[in-house]
């Protein structure tokens, strides 16, 4: 490592430390952006209040905030959730250490203490103990204080090996590899022994202090990360253990908002579970101040159809327009626009034994070349894509700046975001001959709930032939409900017959892509590619727990050639990146007037004029 | 006049020439009959056509399996043609000029003031009618309606349903899902009918211990319910054509053998049957023969029914995902994904729809005719 | 009679023996996994595998699951709809909304059904007959996700009388309300054949002997009406009302998810998208109860309306 690069480092860390400490230097963070140049500024021209001085903050808040969600809550147990809509509600309501806020000019995104006092403190030269403050105002919601004990107590359950919450391992390892953490909760011998809870690297140091021991040297950034995810939110003792089973492998924390108690900026008011449940402001919540709204009410509306039509009718203040409901919004400038996470891709089942020509690059390659990216994106209104990190994944933090905008991220080719149909078909004839066949027929699985995946399913079942030849070529589509085809996509692992091409797209952590990159890695549980590459495994190590990880360019560079190991052999064929459009009503005013990594619009600290 | 014991040796010794017609020279008064006799058919033959309504009905599944059949050569479009650059374009057909739905013009909502002069954006001509207008946010805005054809540059072109979210042409597209509608609706209930009677004929006639398995077994069969019988089936077996329509059979069946098991139940014991079976008739001459005719009209009657409901089960399964596979569509498919685009694409929704349920009254209707004929004391059930 | 019904509940309880066995093995032996969540590992995903013994043998488990069943009367808990809860206490949640908008819906239309159909014999060929004829039809034959698409658009969002979809409230009657516009949409289908089939039950009654009998004996047209020939004409009409209350739990659910009503329509689809075995396994024995004993009241009023049915009778 070089100094020059070592420096920087240092840099950017102390640069975090400023922000913590309440200054502010950011800019450039990706704002919203309108897919065309005719709605030009929307955003800008239609925030009055944000320029207004802050509001006096009352204790109980004021207005109503209605919106609604598709999917339905399963359980509101911070350790066993799993959707994105149940971290949606546990955020709301609890607070982790630390947590995803505004930058003081609210222009991005900073990672800063919660319910934690002050960025974690290093206890040891190679990194790899770190102790953790509480502050001393951080409450329950029933007014009691937060303690150590209370993270003790969360953290043990978390890792317990009998209950095995499902978050359990992800918090053993991810940013951070908690010393024996892993095996205790897997159960596992390390050196002769299975290790007991004691030989945890998780300890109480006083009341209000605890210790986490690393197994490998960690800095303060992957610390805070690490204890901003939603399920080290903590739960409450005295209620988990009435709720816990006789032989203590199942608790009903969470199953309903009485068996929950809430620690964040919003305690739950009300829950009928699978049609709506509503939010209050918690008094007692260590950021109250930021919330300026009395209740939060999310109805679950399945049909994007229906939930329009209740934002017309005034009975919602947001919801999110699908590419064909735009039509009558895009000149519209109530509408906020944002960067999806999601780069949609299909991944090719490189192991097929029914399809043979499948494991050939060429014929993946000849795929990947004759998909017309930008027709579809415009059908859409979306962004082509081809390339796998999303536009929204950021490659600094501190700075703000999107990967794709990076020296590392901007290397990937965009001429004619991949399409080269003259190529293709060359590529396909070299693939057809070195497989002796006249004739190809692969099969698409798809959802098709998702009127997105259908369009482009149906227009490459079309497109493909043409390029390649109907008499060479056919694509046959089969189209599923979303947990069917997910399903049959992910049995590829037992079954390698289980699907030719299929459809995914994955939400991971958008302010790490080294970190996020695991779902493609061949380590990971459910992942949709069947592509394997030692290399590629090697590199994300190397970015997320060597030393070298510490020079934030080289590992840019480590994750720039695992997308490109990933691209060029095909793995998956990437095709459109969506733009995230929202229809905001009048009386919301939003904290600030741009889309800002993690908080999104922020919708929890705006303020409703208009209320009922 | 002598009455003879079968033992009495007398009557053992009895000649033909012994016995002598009783009535030979008188007359018979029985009238002749003047009328030709009328079979049953044709006797429900004459009495459908004396029902009006169902004439009519008769006469609208035959325009629309017209049309299912030669519908989609009627134009030049194929059912999988598609343009993305003429997505969604709404009805327009020649000489329908006045009329709002089948002009070729649309709505857009929400348009800024300022950009309509834009003749990048909006070719000339195509505004028809600015209104609405209002303040948004400081931004001047206004609905318009636009001309469409003219809009998107296909101003020569006549789609007479309108197109799709490819471009693809509905017209096309709609009578070749009706056609897989009914092809689907018409083999389900075809197999579901013929398995069912002989299923219900085996366990009505033979009823005890025959009827009592059979039936627990039929009656597993229904409990489950439909939809989850469906899904499992389509997830176990895909969704072609094929395994669709066992999908609807799969249970269904259970209702056609209910009902003849009914009406076994009603005839096996009268007299007519225990005189033919006094006579030594066989098992399956007595259930094919006998007994089964009886249900001809409830059976017919069943058929036309369910023909409907199958195509209403179809477009269930379209609803929740699991109809037919791309590019294929049926009906139900077609108007699954219409109904998420109501708002935008009224068109989408409004002719399959129509379609379907002018379909669905038809056979109705045309049932209910049927049933009467055949069956002229269950006139209007 | 009560030993016919003795044997026929005891079959019951075969036929659900049988019916949770299938489920069982049909529902275990689909090629998908049980848990699916993207963010836990290979080997958490085998622990969580194994402290639901999914790791065992198929036989193993289902020994395990009918141990539980019978010694403890435990139907297992929900995995992935609602983790944790018992089964049975997940329905509990879910019926009553079903329940109440189909319950509602059936029993409303039925008195409404009898009347209309009542009066459109009474009034045979009339203009208020074929008006009448003319919308059972219709009601019929359009498929109710159509109106209800269509209620829905025009009275809930054009012209705003109702909510347009499933309200939560404190105060009962925004919830009633809410509820009002799929209620409706489910009644139109039971109140049409019910007045179909009795205008023709009525028809029938009226040109029967004994009515004319009554007739000559004095009865007014309206007497003999009321007194005779409509009693006469609602007992078959219970033979096809009986088989409706099949559907009570099952047969909303488009319905239910045009409206975003939480009912047990989409509980069922989402259990079996989602492999939460046990919960579905809960869902088909309820549904099988339910099924199975309208087949058994089917069959035992049949007896009752018409006792020259002997049921279960031998061939003889």
């Amino acid at each position: 490592m070089s100094t020059k690069r070592l420096f920087s480092l240092i840099l950017a860390v102390a640069m975090l430390a400023a922000i913590v400490a309440g200054c502010t230097n950011q800019n450039g963070a990706p704002i919203s952006s309108p897919p065309a140049e005719e709605t030009a500024a929307p955003v800008q021209s239609e925030q009055p209040t944000q320029s207004e001085e802050p509001q006096q903050v009352s204790a109980t808040g004021k207005g109503t905030l209605t919106f609604a969600r598709t999917e339905s809550i399963a359980t509101l147990n911070p350790h066993m959730y799993t959707s994105d809509i149940e971290s949606c509600c546990i955020e709301y309501t609890g607070a982790a250490l630390y947590g995803y806020f505004y930058n003081d000019d609210k222009s991005g995104v900073s990672l800063r203490a919660c319910i934690a006092d002050g960025e974690p403190i290093k206890m040891n030269d190679n990194g790899t103990v770190w102790q953790i403050k509480i502050s001393p105002d951080a409450r329950w919601a029933n007014g009691e204080a937060i303690t150590a004990d209370d993270f003790m107590y969360s953290f043990k359950m978390l890792l317990d090996p009998k209950l095995v919450n499902g978050r359990g391992g992800a918090f053993a390892e991810d940013y951070i590899k908690i010393l024996n953490a892993k095996a205790y909760y897997t159960q596992t011998e390390v050196e002769g022994a299975v290790p007991t809870w004691e030989d945890v690297g998780i300890k109480k140091v006083d009341d209000m202090t605890i210790e986490i021991t690393t197994s490998i040297a960690q800095d303060a950034t992957e610390v805070m990360s690490h204890l901003a995810y939603a399920w080290t939110v903590p739960v409450y003792e005295e209620m988990y253990e009435s709720l816990m089973n006789s032989d203590r492998t199942a608790t009903t924390y969470g199953t309903d908002i009485d068996k929950v108690v809430c620690s964040g900026a919003f305690t739950y008011n009300a829950w009928e579970r699978d049609a709506e449940i509503s939010f209050k402001k918690n008094p007692e919540y260590i950021k109250q101040d930021m919330i300026q709204i009395e209740k939060l009410v999310m109805k679950i509306i399945p049909d994007r159809g229906t939930q329009l039509q209740m934002f017309e009718a005034g009975e919602l203040d947001y919801v999110e327009l699908n590419s064909s409901q735009f039509k009558d919004y895009e000149e519209d400038p109530r509408v906020l626009y944002s960067p999806s996470i999601y780069v949609k891709y299909m991944p090719v089942n490189v192991n097929n034994p029914d399809n043979p020509i499948l494991s050939d690059v060429n014929f993946r390659k000849a795929l990947f070349l004759a998909v017309d990216r930008e027709s579809i994106a415009k059908l859409l209104n979306a962004k082509p894509a081809n390339y796998l990190i999303s536009s929204r994944f950021l490659a600094d933090v501190t700075t703000g700046e999107s990967y794709r905008n990076s020296k590392q991220g901007s290397a990937i080719p965009d001429d004619h975001n991949g399409y080269d149909p003259e190529q293709a078909v060359a590529l396909f004839e070299q693939a057809l001959a070195a497989a002796g066949q006249d004739k190809v027929t692969i099969t698409l699985t798809y959802r098709n709930d998702d009127a997105d995946m259908t369009a482009i399913a149906e227009t490459l079942q079309s497109s493909w032939p043409a390029i390649f030849g109907a008499d060479r070529f056919e694509l046959v589509l089969n189209g599923l409900p979303t947990s069917q085809s997910n399903d049959q996509i992910r049995a590829a692992k037992t079954d390698p017959t289980s699907f030719d091409l299929g459809f995914a797209g994955w939400s991971t952590n958008e302010l790490a892509p080294w970190n996020g990159l695991k779902v493609y890695g061949s380590a990971w549980a459910n992942r949709y590619d069947t592509f394997t590459s030692e290399r590629y495994d090697e590199l994300w190590t190397l970015a997320n727990s060597s030393e070298e990880r510490f020079d934030h360019e080289k590992r840019l560079g480590y994750v720039a050639e695992m997308e490109s190991i990933w691209l060029d052999n095909v793995s998956g064929i990437p095709v459109i990146e969506l733009i995230d459009k929202t229809l905001k009503a009048d009386r919301v005013q939003l904290a600030a007037d741009q889309w800002v990594n993690r908080v999104g619009f922020g919708w929890i600290y705006a303020s409703v004029t208009d209320a009922e | 006049m002598r009455i003879f014991k079968a033992t009495d040796p007398e009557y053992l010794s009895l000649k033909r020439e012994d016995f002598k017609l009783h009535t030979r020279e008188e007359e018979i008064h029985d009238a002749k009959f003047e009328t030709k006799p009328v079979g049953f058919f044709k006797d429900a033959m004459l009495r459908f056509g004396k029902n009006t309504a169902s004439i009519i009905a008769f006469a609208i599944i035959c325009i629309i399996v017209i049309l299912s059949a030669f519908g989609p050569m009627m134009n030049e479009y194929g059912y999988n043609d598609q343009d993305l650059d003429r997505a969604n374009l709404p009805a327009r057909i020649k000489g329908c000029e006045g009329i709002n739905l089948l002009n070729g013009s649309t709505v857009l909502k929400n348009r800024r003031k300022d950009n309509l002069d834009n003749t990048e954006k909006y070719p000339e001509g195509c505004i028809l009618d600015v209104f609405n207008e209002t303040v948004v946010n400081g931004v001047e805005m206004c609905d318009i309606r636009i001309d469409t054809y003219i809009y998107s540059g296909y101003g020569d072109d006549y789609f007479w349903f309108g197109t799709d979210y490819l471009g693809r042409d509905l017209w096309t597209r709609v009578w070749r899902g009706c056609r897989i509608s009914l092809i689907i609706a018409f083999a389900a209930v075809l197999t579901n009918v013929g398995f069912g009677v002989i299923y219900g004929s085996i366990a009505g006639y033979y009823g005890g211990m025959t009827d009592m398995v059979m039936m627990r077994f039929a009656e597993i069969v229904q409990a489950f319910p439909n939809i989850v019988v469906m899904t499992l089936f389509i997830m176990y077996f895909g969704n072609g054509l094929f395994a669709i329509i066992m999908a609807l059979v799969v249970r269904d069946w259970v209702g056609t053998a209910t009902l003849i098991r009914a009406q076994f139940y009603r005839f096996k014991d009268s007299e007519y049957v225990l005189a033919a079976r006094t006579l030594g008739t066989k098992d399956a001459v007595l259930i094919f023969r006998h007994i089964l005719p009886n249900a001809i009209g409830p059976i017919v009657t069943r058929t036309m029914i369910a023909i409907p409901s199958a195509i209403f089960a179809e477009s269930f399964l379209a609803y929740i995902g699991l109809g037919i596979r791309a590019p294929e569509a049926s009906l139900g498919v077609l108007l699954s994904h219409a109904q998420t685009v109501l708002l935008q694409y009224p068109y989408q929704t409004v002719f399959p729809a129509v379609l379907i349920s002018v379909l669905m009254i038809s056979f109705n209707l045309f049932g209910n005719g049927l049933r009467d004929a055949f069956d002229p004391t269950q006139r209007g059930t | 009679m009560a030993r016919y019904v003795m044997q026929r509940l005891l079959a019951m309880l075969l036929t659900l023996f049988i019916i949770v066995t299938v489920a069982f093995l049909v529902i275990r032996l689909m090629p998908s996994s049980i848990y699916d969540d993207p963010t836990i590992s290979a080997e958490v995903l085998d622990m969580i595998q194994a402290k639901y013994h999914l790791d065992r043998p198929l036989i193993e488990q289902y020994g395990i699951f009918m141990k539980n069943v019978l010694l403890k009367g435990d139907w297992g808990i929900s995995m992935k709809i609602q983790p944790n809860i018992p089964v049975f206490q997940v329905l509990g949640g879910k019926v009553p909304l079903t329940l109440f908008i189909n319950l509602v819906s059936l029993l409303a239309s039925i008195p409404i059904g009898l009347v209309f159909g009542a009066f459109a014999a009474i009034k045979k060929n009339t203009m208020t007959d074929h008006g009448i004829s003319l919308f059972v039809i219709l009601f019929i034959s359009i498929p109710s996700f159509i109106y209800a698409t269509l209620l829905q658009y025009f009275a809930a969002y054009k012209f705003g009388w109702f909510p347009i979809t499933y309200t939560v409230s404190d105060m009962a009657s925004v919830k009633y309300l809410s509820l009002f516009l799929p209620t409706l949409s489910l009644a139109l289908d039971p109140m049409a054949k019910v007045a179909r089939y009795m205008r023709a039950e009525l028809i029938e009654s009226l040109n029967s002997e004994y009515i004319l009998l009554a007739r000559t004996k004095g009865f007014t047209r309206s007497k003999a009406i009321f007194r005779h020939a409509i009693r006469n004409s609602c007992i078959p009409v219970l033979n096809i009302v009986v088989p409706m209350f099949a559907n009570v739990l099952g047969g909303s659910l488009v319905v239910e998810s045009i409206f975003a009503i939480p009912g047990m329509g989409s509980l069922m689809i989402k259990s079996i998208n989602a492999n939460d075995h046990y919960l579905t396994i809960a869902i088909l024995l309820i549904y099988s109860l339910v099924s199975l004993m309208t087949v058994l009241v089917v069959d035992l009023l049949y007896a009752v309306i018409d006792p020259r049915v002997r049921m279960g009778g031998k061939k003889q």
